[in-house]
């Protein structure tokens, strides 16, 4: 499962966006905010979601609990 | 009261009476509020539903609404094009217990469906079902208002869905374009293969809207079955869903 995520809104839900197992994900120009369990969460199983690093993610409850690749995966 | 027919639609009968296809090819058909299932389904003797009209149309042929209505549910099995003209709005009211879509044609054949309005008010299970087919195009198409059964089975047909992908085999392609799927019980948009499933797929979903969604908005899951799988989402939306806005999971969830 491989695919690209770009200019997408996830708010107001429980997670915003969850990728996981062996998934590869790519997030791009994308707000994440609002969201009550989690902003984004990376389930992968080798940090298989990748961002570029121009999302806007915050005011989610929290933003992120997983262990996030930085050389990845950046939170902004 | 009159009701104005959109030049769209007059220039599809126009375009239909001038071609060269013998009279019996039906490359064209149309439905209408006040059309009827004894009718050839012409743009002059409409037909009443969408599954006559798509009974009666060849294959790779379009249905086209010609008025606002609504039209019944539909099982599509070969390649076909329902489409309803901007300024009508067509409908597709499911039955209790029932789905309003469902796609079960050859692995050659293209399903286009174009400005539907399928509702399940509160009752029907699931908005389009993708079983098999070569390509699905969905565009402009409003999803809303569909049940999710408390029996859920994941081995049968999941319910509560605006658009539920369930291919079992063969290789396919499907977009979705400026389509809303709100206020449903499961998921907005859903791809789950079943079980044993080596279905593989590429998607595009652009302006997609996934709004109220009772689980999840937008959904690839091939935690049962279903081969290689890749997508491309852009502009698009998931707000308000009761898990996850979007979600990838290749694995059993965890």
């Amino acid at each position: 499962m491989t695919g690209s995520v770009d200019n997408v809104t996830a708010s107001n839900n429980g997670t915003g966006v969850l990728v996981q197992g062996v998934a590869k994900v790519t997030l791009s120009r994308s707000i994440v905010t609002a969201n009550t369990s989690e902003g984004v969460h990376d389930g992968t199983s080798a940090h298989t979601f990748y961002t570029f690093g121009n999302n806007q993610i915050a005011l989610n409850n929290p933003d992120n609990t997983t262990v996030l690749n930085n050389a990845t995966f950046v939170l902004h | 009261m009159r009701t104005a027919i959109p030049l769209t639609v007059l220039a599809a009968a126009l375009a239909c009476s001038l071609a060269t296809t013998p009279a019996n090819a039906r490359a064209r058909v149309f439905v209408a509020s006040y059309g009827d299932d004894a009718n050839p389904c012409t743009f002059g003797s409409p037909c009443k539903t969408f599954q006559h009209a798509h009974d009666a149309v060849d294959a790779g042929g379009e249905v086209t609404a010609i008025d606002s209505a609504g039209f019944g549910p539909i099982t599509i099995n070969k390649a076909v094009t329902i489409t309803s003209p901007d300024g009508v709005e067509a409908g597709i009211v499911a039955a209790a217990g029932g789905n309003a879509i469902t796609i079960t044609a050859a692995a050659s054949d293209d399903i286009v469906l174009r400005g539907l309005t399928v509702d399940g008010a509160g009752v029907a299970f699931n908005g389009i079902v993708f079983i098999s087919g070569g390509s699905l195009t969905v565009i402009n198409c409003t999803l809303q208002n569909f049940l999710f059964n408390p029996a859920f089975n994941p081995t049968n047909t999941p319910s509560g869905n605006g658009i539920l992908m369930r291919p079992s085999s063969g290789s396919f392609h499907f977009a979705i374009t400026n389509t809303i799927m709100s206020n449903n019980d499961s998921t907005g948009f859903f791809y789950i293969p079943p079980s044993g499933s080596t279905a593989t797929s590429n998607s595009v979903l652009d302006h997609v809207t996934a709004l109220n969604s009772g689980a999840s908005g937008i959904v690839y899951n091939t935690v049962s079955g279903g081969g290689a799988t890749t997508f491309s989402i852009t502009n698009s939306i998931s707000s308000n869903s009761g898990a996850d806005g979007f979600l990838w999971s290749p694995e059993p969830l965890q």
